[in-house]
C-alpha cells in the first residue's frame, strides 16, 4: 500500500474528507510519525506490561 | 521586582497595590509592541482587583501571601468573563468562561492579580510560540530570536518584566522550552499535581500546568498558594546529584556544553546516569501527542479546518489518523519507562539534564541542529524535554548564570518531590549558580 493508499484508507475509515491541498503536509507529517512508531514498535515489552492508561508516575 | 518583594511591599503598606499594578501596565505598554508577549489585558479587573487588596492592607485584615502580585495567563485558561480561546480562531464564537480556571482563582485567593492573558502556539501545539493569528512571540533578551514555546508569551513577560509570575502549560516541554530560552524559573510539576480543571487541553494524558516565576522564592511562594501546602525544609547539602548523559549529552551547542559543565563541576557532580530506551520514550511521547492531539480535533477538523493554523492543523489531522495499535503499545512504553526513571533515582536524588540544545534560535531561521542535520525548533526545541514528559517525574527549569544569551538546565525529582527541586532551586540562587535574567526599567 502507497503511502497516498494508506492516508485515502484510514481517512475513510473515519469518514474524514482530506482536501487535496492539506496532502502534501498531512502525508509528510504521516511519514514522521511512522518514525516515531517504530522506535516504539523496536522496543522489546512483556506481554504483560498494561498500558498507562491511568498513569501514576 | 520579584513577586515576594512586591507582596512584602504591598502587605507593609510601602507601596499600594493599585501602584503595582500600574507600573506592570505601563511595562506591557512600552515593550510589548516588539515583544508580543500579551495578547489580552485585563486592566479593568487587575485594577478593581488592586483597589480592594489596597482596602485590605489599610483595614489591616490579611490581603493573602501573594498580595498585589500581577501575574500572565496562558491563554488556555479559563478566565471569567473571556473566551478560551487557546490560541485559536476556532474557539472565538465559544461563550466565555463562567469562572477561573481552578489554578487562577487559587492564586486570586492568595492575593495575586491577573494582568493579561499571554500569546502561545495554537493549541499548545508547537515550541516556538509562533501563532498565524496573534503573530511570533519575540525573545526579551534578543528580539531577532525565539522566544520559544508554547508557552511563549508566559515566559517572555516574566523576562521583559511585565510580571514576576505567569501561568504555563507543559504537555512536552511547553514550560521548560520558553523558560529555558527567556531566562526564568519554570516548574513542571508531577503528572496530575497541580490542577488541569479550566484550561483548555492538547494531550489530556500528558497535560500539566505550572508557573514560571523571577526566582526560586517566587516559585515556592507560588507552589505553596496553589496546593495550599506547605513545602516542608529539605537539607540540600545532602542530596545526590547526577548528570543524564547519553541521550541527553549528544546535540549540546558549544555553549550549552561548557555552561553544563561548569555547573555540574561546581556542584562536584561526578556521578552520571544513562537512562535506557529515551529514543522510544520520545517517539512514545510523539505517538500519544500526535493521536490524542487529532481525535481531540477531529470533529472539528471536519468542517472547521481552514480556520487552523496551517501547521497545527496538518499534524492535528495527520495525528488523528494514526492507527490505535500504535498508540495503546506508546501507552505500554511508557510504562516500561516509568520503571527504568525510579531506577535513575537509586543513587540519586536528582537529575540534571539540559532543557534545550542551546541559545533561542533566530526568528528568520527558526532551525537547530540535530544529528548533524539542521531541523525545524517548532517541532524539536523539546529534544530534551519530550522523553521527561512521558515518565510524569517533577522538572525544574533553572536559569544558569551565564554571561550571553540564556541557558536552562532541568533539574529532575522523583514523584511528588517538589520540595527537593524548589529547595535546590533556592540553594542555586543563593549561591550564584542560577540566576533570572529579567529586562529591568
Amino acid at each position: 500500500m502507497t503511502a497516498e493508499e494508506c492516508l485515502a484508507a484510514r481517512a475513510a475509515a473515519l469518514d474524514l474528507i482530506v482536501p487535496e491541498e492539506y496532502r502534501f503536509e498531512i502525508l509528510r507529517n504521516l511519514a514522521l510519525i511512522a518514525e516515531y512508531e517504530a522506535l516504539v514498535s523496536a522496543i522489546e515489552l512483556p506481554e504483560r506490561l498494561e498500558p498507562a492508561f491511568e498513569y501514576r508516575p | 521586582m520579584r513577586a515576594v518583594e512586591i507582596s512584602r511591599a504591598v502587605r507593609a503598606g510601602e507601596i499600594s497595590a493599585v501602584s503595582a499594578i500600574e507600573a506592570s501596565l505601563a511595562r506591557v505598554k512600552t515593550r510589548d509592541g516588539t515583544v508580543n508577549a500579551v495578547t489580552r489585558l485585563l486592566s479593568e479587573r487587575a485594577l478593581e482587583q488592586a483597589r480592594r487588596i489596597d482596602g485590605l492592607v489599610a483595614r489591616g485584615q490579611d490581603p493573602g501571601p501573594l498580595a498585589g502580585v500581577p501575574f500572565g495567563i496562558k491563554d488556555l485558561f479559563d478566565v471569567e468573563g473571556l473566551v478560551t480561546t487557546a490560541g485559536s480562531r476556532v474557539l472565538r464564537e465559544m461563550p466565555p468562561a463562567t469562572q477561573d480556571a481552578v489554578l487562577v482563582r487559587r492564586l486570586v485567593e492568595a492575593g495575586a492579580i491577573p494582568l493579561a492573558t499571554t500569546n502561545m502556539d495554537e493549541f499548545a501545539y508547537g515550541f516556538a510560540t509562533d501563532n498565524a493569528h496573534h503573530g511570533l512571540t519575540r525573545n526579551p533578551h534578543d528580539t531577532d530570536r525565539l522566544a520559544g514555546g508554547s508557552s511563549g508569551g508566559s515566559a517572555a513577560g516574566v523576562a521583559a518584566g511585565y510580571f514576576p509570575l505567569s501561568l504555563g502549560s507543559d504537555t512536552n516541554g511547553s514550560i521548560r522550552v520558553p523558560a529555558s530560552l527567556c531566562g526564568v524559573w519554570g516548574l513542571r510539576a508531577t503528572q496530575n499535581r497541580l490542577s488541569t480543571e479550566g484550561s483548555f487541553p492538547f494531550v489530556a494524558s500528558l497535560d500539566t500546568v505550572g508557573p514560571f516565576t523571577a526566582s526560586a522564592a517566587d516559585l515556592r511562594a507560588v507552589v505553596e498558594a496553589v496546593t495550599g501546602e506547605r513545602l516542608p525544609p529539605v537539607e540540600t547539602g545532602s542530596l545526590r546529584l547526577a548528570r543524564l548523559i547519553g541521550w541527553f549529552a549528544s546535540d549540546l551547542s558549544t555553549e550549552m556544553a561548557q555552561a553544563l559543565s561548569e555547573f555540574c563541576h561546581a556542584l562536584k557532580i561526578v556521578r552520571e546516569v544513562d537512562v535506557p530506551d529515551v529514543a522510544a520514550a520520545r517517539a512514545a511521547a510523539f505517538v500519544i501527542s500526535a493521536s490524542e492531539g487529532g481525535s481531540l480535533h477531529l470533529e472539528r477538523l471536519r468542517d472547521q479546518a481552514v480556520l487552523y493554523d496551517p501547521a497545527v492543523r496538518d499534524r492535528l489531522l495527520a495525528g488523528a489518523l494514526v492507527p490505535a495499535p500504535s498508540v495503546f503499545r506508546a501507552h505500554r512504553v511508557r510504562r516500561h519507562f516509568r520503571s527504568k526513571m525510579h531506577e535513575a533515582f537509586r543513587d540519586a536524588d536528582l537529575l540534571i539534564a539540559p532543557a534545550v540544545t542551546g541559545e533561542a534560535p533566530l526568528c528568520d531561521n527558526p532551525t537547530l541542529m540535530i544529528g548533524g542535520k539542521a531541523v525545524p525548533a517548532r517541532a524539536n526545541l523539546g529534544i530534551y524535554t519530550q522523553p521527561l514528559t512521558l515518565a510524569g517525574f517533577p522538572v525544574l527549569t533553572v536559569p544558569l548564570h551565564v554571561s550571553g544569551l540564556p541557558l536552562g538546565v532541568q533539574v529532575v525529582a522523583p514523584p511528588g518531590r517538589e520540595d527537593r527541586l524548589i529547595a535546590f532551586g533556592e540553594a542555586l540562587e543563593q549561591s550564584g549558580l542560577a540566576r533570572s535574567r529579567i529586562l529591568e526599567d
